[in-house]
């Protein structure tokens, strides 16, 4: 697949490091006025934000979480935790990268804790909104959710729809079995291998981010 | 062919497909602060592009507003219409009077303000709060509460010790909130729970519903939603341990049918409950207190504890009123 000529208007411009902080050649306005707003009022500021990113950040959780409850309640604690130590305050880069940083962050601590019930490492400090990423860190959390989604994609149909039916619709097991026509046992089985596969990986993760983690 | 990191390589990017060699090259472009920046504006445009999951933001945003901290109504002092018969003199003692007894009843509003619920030691008491939840206290327990606070949508206790809360769901999705040590707060919505609230932890365990911990840590406010089996250990600095139980209610929940169940407790902590609870002061001689307990026991009162305790391994007990000596009869049996 050839890059296409049109994609030189999208190409990585050095950019001017204001006063105001980020600023970006093709969206110069899209998050002054959520600035403005958290300076008068951080009420208007905060559902701003929700209007902005609320879709996109569940978005980008549920890729890794897979379920629609826990997605959400994720979410609402990135949003309530930046309220509660007022980050608005603090912070000079983009909310835009901050929040989906935080939210990807407690998905991947939310898949630890769930799958393989250790405490996993703190990778973003929440207090420090504009402080630099390693590359590693983001790179490995898209590794991680593409092999997620590789995981999930090549699971035989029925377990598919199964796991996708319990996890993200939080469907029951008698609820499945009985639609799907099958039985009890079998919704048990594929789920509980969906999860073990998924535990696995996790575990390999795990020991590849620590070990990038240690080399720092 | 040289490779330009731009919008359509993240994409590729995000969808997965990208080679080994191009992600070396993402890998270095993330190095600078405003690639990371320009990363996450991507980022969301592709996940704007490509939803995964329809949800309602104003839905989500409202309650965010019930979530965060509501700032208390001031209170109005209304003029009352017997003044006008008053000579001009006494309006002004009627306003420094006023005055006084708001001083006064601000500075004791802890006292008149708050209903105090204390059980002793060895005690265990209920009651249900006026808007239905029912609170059952352990023994050696403070729960404190707003006189005027349910008639109010925020609902707020102070917990000193041990309870169990059964709170009930309003229709408005009002929150109750329980403060408990290390500035721990636990905010529900309707649902069963445990607090232990004692000596430098606080241990919160959920049965039923869903139920949220805020806690804080060294520079900011962490939060942790928990789910009916979880249950979460915070200590002194913030700092928190989490986990997950298959759901044995009896097991937290036993002291309210005096029932105690241990699994490979150690004997130290026996003595910490006997002191918490009852009131005793207990001594362990090294031996035992290397020694665990597993079991369930039906105890009412101290005496009956012990004696369970007594039959279970072979010791001695020393009491002299509310201090007790526990010592192994053979001290050379090591465990």
């Amino acid at each position: 697949m050839g890059v296409s000529s049109q994609t030189l208007q999208t190409s990585v411009k050095p950019l001017a490091m204001g006063d105001s902080g980020f600023s970006d050649a093709n969206e110069p306005d899209a998050e002054y006025f959520i600035r403005q707003a958290f300076a008068t009022d951080p009420h208007k500021g905060c559902e701003l934000l929700f209007r902005a990113y609320y879709r996109d950040l569940c978005s980008t959780a549920i890729r890794f979480v897979y379920s629609r409850q826990v997605t959400e309640d994720i979410v609402g604690e990135v949003f309530l935790a930046f309220w509660t130590n007022r980050t608005y305050e603090k912070i000079t880069t983009s909310y835009r990268a901050y929040l989906f940083r935080s939210v990807r962050n407690r998905a991947y601590n939310y898949l630890k804790f769930e799958l393989s019930r250790s405490r996993p490492l703190e990778l973003f400090d929440e207090s420090d909104p504009d402080s630099v990423q390693q590359p590693d860190h983001i790179l490995q959390l898209d590794e991680l959710r593409r092999q997620i989604n590789e995981i999930i994609r090549t699971l035989p149909m029925q377990a598919q729809r199964v796991f996708i039916m319990s996890r993200f619709d939080g469907r029951s097991h008698a609820e499945i079995a009985q639609e799907l026509q099958i039985n009890h046992k079998t919704v048990e089985s594929h789920i509980t291998r969906a999860l073990s596969s998924l535990r696995v990986l996790l575990r390999q993760e795990f020991c590849l981010l620590l070990f990038g983690y240690l080399t720092l | 062919m040289k490779t330009v990191i731009n919008k359509e390589l993240l994409f590729i990017h995000f969808e997965g497909r990208t080679t080994p060699l191009q992600i070396e090259l993402l890998r270095e472009w993330l190095q600078t602060p405003e690639h990371q920046q320009l990363y996450y504006q991507w980022l969301q445009e592709w996940e704007r592009q490509h939803p995964q999951i329809i949800t309602d933001a104003d839905d989500a945003y409202q309650q965010f507003l019930q979530q965060i901290d509501t700032t208390p109504q001031p209170v109005v002092v209304r003029p009352i219409a017997m003044w006008n018969r008053w000579r001009p003199g006494a309006y002004w003692m009627a306003a420094s009077v006023v005055l006084l007894l708001l001083t006064v009843g601000y500075l004791t509003r802890d006292y008149w303000m708050m209903r105090t619920i204390a059980t002793d030691y060895g005690e265990i008491r209920s009651i249900v709060l006026s808007d239905g939840t029912r609170v059952t206290l352990n023994a050696n327990s403070e729960l404190q509460l707003s006189r005027f606070a349910f008639l109010t949508p925020s609902r707020e206790v102070f917990l000193k010790g041990e309870a169990e809360f059964a709170v009930v769901h309003t229709s408005a999705h009002d929150q109750f909130k329980v403060h408990a040590a290390n500035d721990v707060e636990v905010v529900v919505l309707g649902t069963e729970f445990v607090v232990n609230a004692r000596r430098n932890t606080t241990r919160v365990e959920l049965t039923k519903g869903k139920v949220q911990l805020r806690y804080p840590t060294q520079d900011q406010i962490s939060t942790l939603t928990m789910r009916p089996g979880d249950w979460v250990n915070v200590s002194a600095g913030g700092k928190a341990k989490r986990g997950h139980q298959v759901l044995e209610p009896a097991v937290a929940t036993g002291w309210k049918n005096y029932e105690y169940t241990f699994q490979r407790t150690p004997m130290p902590e026996i003595a910490d409950l006997l002191n918490d609870n009852f009131g005793l002061t207990v001594q362990l001689d090294s031996a035992l207190a290397r020694r665990k307990v597993t079991g369930t026991f039906h105890a009412h009162n101290a005496d009956e504890l012990l004696q369970a305790l007594i039959e279970l391994f072979d010791i001695e007990v020393v009491r002299d009123g509310k201090a007790v000596q526990l010592k192994s009869s053979d001290p050379n049996q090591i465990q």
